[in-house]
């Protein structure tokens, strides 16, 4: 197990750190370690799959050469930086002055963390979806080395790899507890979040924010098990946000940085079309900014990584679809919104199996909406707002396109549950953003 | 200063005290019946009353005698209240789920509740100094986002420190359970009887399962399921009634299965295979272990529902 968690941590140290610190050097100590697990696990998992195509054999040492031959230049070419980071961080610790406020909330945080470190590290994958997919590709992969074997029939290959194949890593060092890259996936959301979040609010507001979004019941419980809907989220939500850094601050490099997680949620979980969301945004902004190019660039990351996994998929069922079939495909559904009784269906099914578990913090969300009229500063937030609202449209259009081709639509509620955690990642920035002058408000 | 909308000041103070009292008796109510027991007989759910009496304390600038001495009965019980829920943790994590409800008849998911609210009024207490009362011109609305984010809080708060203390108790006393047994408390005698399966058969066999319907439909009978605890050995589904058990060559085993799912008629529709079976060896599961009971060479399987219900046939 030592094997497989020292190999996790080298994939953190070795690619995701320099590669965040090379997409944007400026990034925030937070931001940058935030987003090091899930950019060095995704861009790990893509290579590994890419090399098993062309004929490498996963084995310990075949991914630890990978490790090395592509963690060697970016450390190389960070060098300098990652070595500022380090003493930066040291620094930042040393000279920590922590009100009590913030250790009450630091402490309830280290129990959440800690709590599903506890857990992951102890029990075994055991459920369901995990053990017959996920997990068992994970198995497959690791004691055959190739990748066919796994693929039985056409369940094996209807998801993504990036779980599994990292399942695959812990399996090869001898691990036999991969579920400890979920307790990682939920801190680096907690640390990523944060990060992105102090960009705009104190340190304090940052931590009690970042407090209300781990205490969410469902990225708790997911980060106890290993299903990829905590992964998708991390990745979909931090992408969806650095969208707003981008523009806010003016700084191609968190395009980019989104590109890849947006990228790489589609590596995770393929059929849930919330890229196209991001996509539509980005769009929209480059448009309105009069950067068209920046919409090229965003494409120019994002695309490559979905379409490994698209082609590798199609080759497999013999026909498929390509992105902009796709695309098309999803304006049919909108049509289809005219129909009244289905569109009510559909609001009914959202109602229950979303917004109600989604509760306070969706009314909280909506409140914030009136908060930045009342506060006159909607347009300082407007584009954050629209992010979220283009997700919901997604959400609803995409419900209605399921229930157009999947006959048990309303009996699968827990996984519309499932996928819509995501939102919360979301709502609480918005909160966050519209009360980010909250502590230094004097009475 | 106050806030106009919360009402009256002189009304708060004589209220919180009162309301603090009220939702402690809710709590402790929910404590012994089971939680959700107020929101299915009052309507309103007894984690709103927590998080409007923390909203209650969090708006209100000045203590009454009475607001005083509830705060500092509140302090001086909320370490007993922790050491007691944290004693009965370890006790339901020494022995099973449930010990707690079954031998004290208390929820300790319920106990969780008191310990939080109690946690909360001294935390809310000490720094209320650091939230705002008014925010700019949101009146209200600051206050209703205030009250919302508090009850998302308390929802979430009570599952995460219950799961967390609940699951940690459990692993402190279970550090030396193995792998399999960890796998046996997930999924109980199934995976006991993959493992006999799997120390039974060859990698390379063939193993016959039951078609996916109950009683097999989430155990035996589901392929991808078996799969994932007997592969590399390859599946093959059959109906009820094996049509062609002669068209399998060696090395091919069949399940013999009870099943878990209800079914009808009961029991009848429970076994399986259901047809008598010419067989090499029949191999017999020990009803309490992954260890074989019973082993017949060259004999007939036949459905016997008072005997063994799990083994394997080799053909």
């Amino acid at each position: 197990m030592i094997i497989s968690v020292i190999f996790v941590l080298l994939i953190i140290l070795g690619i995701g750190l320099p590669l965040a610190l090379l997409i944007y050097p400026k990034l925030n100590h937070a931001t940058a370690i935030g987003m090091s697990f899930p950019l060095g696990i995704g861009v790990f998992t893509l290579l590994m799959f890419v090399t098993n195509l062309v004929g490498v054999r996963f084995g310990l040492s075949n991914e630890l050469l990978l490790l090395f031959l592509i963690s060697v230049p970016l450390v190389f070419l960070q060098w300098r930086r990652m070595g500022k980071f380090f003493v930066g961080s040291v620094d930042a610790i040393k000279n920590l002055k922590l009100m009590p406020v913030e250790k009450v909330m630091l402490g309830a945080l280290a129990f959440l963390i800690v709590t599903s470190f506890i857990n992951t590290f102890y029990w075994p994958v055991h459920i369901w979806d995990s053990v017959v997919l996920y997990d068992f590709r994970g198995h497959v992969f690791a004691e055959t080395g190739f990748m066919k074997e796994a693929f039985i029939d056409g369940y094996y290959y209807n998801y993504p790899l990036l779980t599994s194949l990292a399942h695959t890593i812990v399996y090869l060092g001898g691990g036999r507890y991969p579920q400890f890259l979920y307790s990682i996936f939920y801190l680096s959301l907690g640390v990523g979040f944060y990060g992105l979040l102090r960009e705009f609010v104190s340190r304090k507001t940052g931590i009690f924010f970042t407090l209300v979004l781990l205490l969410a019941q469902p990225l708790f419980y997911h980060s106890l098990i290993s299903y990829t809907n905590l992964p998708f989220t991390v990745y979909i939500s931090l992408g969806a946000i650095s969208i707003y850094l981008w523009d806010k601050k003016k700084e191609v490099g968190y395009l980019i940085l989104s590109a890849l997680l947006v990228g790489l949620s589609t590596w995770t979980r393929f059929n849930e079309p919330f890229w196209l969301a991001t996509l539509l945004v980005v769009f929209i902004v480059s448009i309105y900014r009069k950067k068209v190019w920046n919409f090229a660039l965003y494409s120019l990351f994002f695309f490559p990584i979905r379409e490994v996994w698209k082609i590798f998929q199609n080759s497999l069922i013999g026909n498929g679809t390509t992105a902009g079939n796709e695309i098309v495909g999803y304006t049919k559904v909108l049509p289809a919104l005219l129909d009244v009784n289905k569109l009510g269906q559909i609001l009914v099914y959202l109602y229950k199996y979303v917004v109600i578990p989604w509760g306070g913090i969706f009314v909280a969300f909506l409140l914030a909406i009136i908060a930045a009229f009342l506060l006159k500063k909607q347009k300082k937030f407007f584009l954050f707002f629209f992010i979220v609202f283009v997700f919901l449209g997604v959400l609803v259009v995409g419900t209605f396109g399921l229930s157009l081709t999947v006959d048990f639509w309303y009996r699968i509620g827990d996984a519309a549950q499932r996928l819509s955690m995501l939102f919360y990642p979301l709502f609480i920035y918005s909160i966050a953003l519209v009360l980010q002058k909250f502590d230094r408000i004097k009475e | 200063m106050h806030i106009k909308h919360i009402g009256k000041p002189k009304l708060i103070f004589m209220f919180l005290p009162v309301f603090i009292l009220f939702t402690y008796a809710l709590l402790f109510l929910e404590t012994v019946k089971y939680p959700g027991f107020i929101g299915n007989h009052f309507l309103i759910d007894a984690k709103v009353y927590f998080a409007i009496t923390i909203v209650f304390l969090i708006f209100s600038d000045a203590k009454s005698n009475f607001a005083g001495f509830v705060l500092r009965v509140n302090r001086l019980i909320l370490i007993p209240l922790s050491l007691i829920y944290l004693g009965f943790s370890l006790l339901e994590g020494a022995h099973f789920t449930n010990y707690v409800l079954s031998t004290f008849k208390f929820h300790l998911d319920g106990l969780v509740l008191v310990v939080l609210f109690s946690l909360s009024i001294y935390l809310v207490d000490k720094f209320k100094n650091t939230i705002p009362r008014t925010f700019g011109k949101l009146g209200p609305i600051y206050a209703a986002m205030i009250f919302l984010i508090t009850f998302f809080m308390v929802k979430n708060i009570t599952y995460a420190a219950n799961t967390g203390i609940s699951r940690n108790s459990y692993i402190l006393f279970h550090l030396r359970s193995s792998y399999d047994d960890k796998m046996f408390y997930e999924w109980g005698v199934f995976y006991r009887f993959m493992v006999f399966v799997r120390n039974n058969t060859p990698q390379d066999a063939t193993i016959i399962i039951p078609p996916m319907e109950d009683p097999w439909l989430m155990g035996s009978g589901n392929d991808h399921f078996v799969r994932a605890f007997l592969y590399p050995r390859k599946l093959i589904q059959e109906p009820k009634i094996i049509p062609d058990i002669k068209a399998f060559g060696p090395n091919t085993y069949i399940l013999i299965t009870w099943g878990k799912e209800a079914c009808k008629p009961d029991p009848e529709c429970h076994g399986w295979p259901r047809q008598e079976i010419a067989a090499k060896r029949i191999i017999y599961k020990d009803p309490d272990s992954t260890n074989v009971i019973e082993t017949r060479e060259n004999s007939v399987y036949k459905l016997e529902d008072d005997k063994y219900v799990y083994g394997i046939i080799e053909l």
